[in-house]
């Protein structure tokens, strides 16, 4: 949470998550060097390394793309979105070495500059076939640094989380730029079929999973109930939704959490304040809201985080009649207590 | 996820599933045409060579090729049966004969750079042409294979 600065919120998931990311980077780069070094006897350790790391880091960065939408979809890769940052940062670490041994190995033993080679050795930008390949990974390479530089806690308080989040939608063109790399690049070169259909795969996999969670999501959002003169809105029955969780309704253009807990109801904004993760798809833990994203914590009553932690989200006001439940469509400001909703099931039933 | 953000992902979603399928087809299609080692000719074509001239290095499957057109145009192209067996090989025509593994000779006048597979063809004039020709690995800075320039009678 945002109390203070940290350098990283170490704690032991976040230990055995990067270990096992390490373990997982240095096992691979060192069988695509010992397989490619059995297949290719000739081909030297600079030019193994190069491709393992690029490869390295175009692989990491699909499996970035693709944890996002998976999540959407299923609650069982949650897991793996807690630390995703870290993933998005090893990506920029492989990929940098690989941009720094490229350009020492393809222009760094001539009579110019090797980041003024790099731009202008070749400048077929009218070719296809020739298109220069490596100033696309230098641009895509610019763009993951900047979203690594500013990955922190840090820098999403400062730039606050819409200008951040709005800042790392980057990785999108980050990512056409690579597959162009790799487009105009290796698979000019390279014959092997199984080399292109890898990295069609990797393009089907990661367009079609957000395109598929992206048409979820938006039918879920043109599912709005119907809107009172009063601003009053019947989102549903509290029998239907399940003990410290919560329904999700869309008003007025954004969603809204309705959690039921403890014979009470209350409705905040479904916008964490971190990384505007979906609270109502957390669960009430100790009496506060908890985000599946990154455990953040509100009160359900007044949306605001528990001491010494200052986040808070826009309420909403509640009320309950029978087992029908409404809330006010307008947003009351972050933090503003409202006084829950009564229910219970036995009541409803009486 | 507020609104806007998932607005702009769908749409951004949308426009990548478009044009990255679009950028791969046209990469693919202007790929350079490879030929196929096994029906290259051994004898000249003689319609487009009044004679061709080969020599092997002493590489496995890597010939270079030494074509004359009917205008008088000279070619060298090398071809690979099993792609170049060392990385970032540049052709070059020198004076001295030169052992695998030594450094590149002042002489040497650089003809182009092989890619692989294909069949690299270079339009050389006929007085640059030396008494050699020698393939250099830029990964490994040395000399890999050289061959006699074969000869026109």
């Amino acid at each position: 949470m945002g109390h203070a600065y940290r350098a990283v919120g170490w704690n032991s998931q976040k230990r055995r998550y990067d270990k096992a990311l390490a373990l997982g980077i240095v096992i691979y780069l060192a069988l695509f060097v010992g397989v490619g070094f059995a297949i290719h006897p000739q081909a030297t350790a600079e030019t193994l390394l190069i491709r393992a790391l690029g490869t390295g880091a175009f692989l990491l960065l699909h499996l970035v793309l693709c944890i996002g939408p998976l999540a959407r979809l299923d609650r069982r890769f949650l897991p793996l979105l807690y630390n995703r940052r870290h993933l998005g940062v090893a990506t920029f670490a492989l990929g940098l070495v690989h941009g720094v041994i490229s350009l020492i190995q393809f222009h760094g033993f001539g009579d110019m500059n090797p980041l003024v080679s790099l731009f202008l050795a070749n400048t077929r930008y009218d070719s296809i076939a020739q298109f220069p390949f490596q100033p696309l990974g230098a641009a895509a390479l610019a763009i993951l640094f900047l979203m690594a530089a500013t990955s922190h806690d840090f820098w999403l308080a400062n730039l606050t989380p819409p200008v951040w989040k709005a800042l790392h939608m980057l990785v999108y063109l980050a990512y056409a730029l690579l597959v162009a790399h790799v487009a105009f690049g290796i698979l000019q070169a390279e014959q092997n079929p199984l080399l292109l259909g890898l990295v069609v795969l990797g393009v089907v996999m990661v367009t079609g999973l957000h395109v598929v969670a992206g048409s979820a999501e938006s039918s879920a959002d043109a599912l709005r109930p119907p809107r009172a003169e009063d601003g009053w809105v019947h989102v549903g029955d509290a029998g239907d939704i399940p003990e410290d969780r919560a329904r999700i309704v869309t008003l007025a253009g954004e969603r809204v959490a309705v959690f039921r807990y403890n014979g009470k109801l209350s409705a905040i904004s479904n916008v964490c304040r971190h990384q505007n993760g979906p609270l109502g798809e957390g669960r009430v833990i100790d009496g506060c809201v908890t985000c599946p994203w990154h455990g953040y914590q509100y009160r359900p009553h007044d949306g605001a985080s528990p001491a010494p932690f200052d986040e808070q989200v826009p309420t909403f006001r509640i009320r309950v009649d029978g087992d029908a439940v409404y809330v006010h469509e307008t947003p009351l400001p972050p933090g503003t207590p409202v006084e829950p909703a009564l229910w219970s099931p036995e009541g409803a039933d009486a | 996820m507020i609104a806007s953000l998932r607005r702009a992902h769908r749409r951004t979603s949308i426009v990548l599933a478009v044009a990255l399928p679009a950028l791969l087809v046209a990469a693919i299609a202007s790929r350079p045409e490879w030929s196929d080692p096994e029906v290259v000719p051994s004898e000249p074509d003689h319609q487009r060579f009044t004679a061709q001239y080969f020599e092997y290095f002493e590489l496995d499957g890597v010939r270079l090729r030494r074509a004359v057109t009917a205008a008088g145009d000279q070619f060298i192209a090398v071809q690979c049966e099993d792609g170049l067996p060392f990385p970032d090989v540049l052709l070059y025509t020198t004076d001295q004969a030169v052992a695998d593994g030594a450094a590149l000779p002042d002489d040497a006048v650089l003809i182009g750079a092989l890619h692989g597979r294909e069949t690299d063809e270079f339009a050389v004039a006929d007085d640059s042409i030396r008494a050699h020709f020698v393939l250099y690995s830029l990964a490994h800075h040395a000399v890999v294979g050289s061959v006699t320039t074969p000869q026109i009678d």
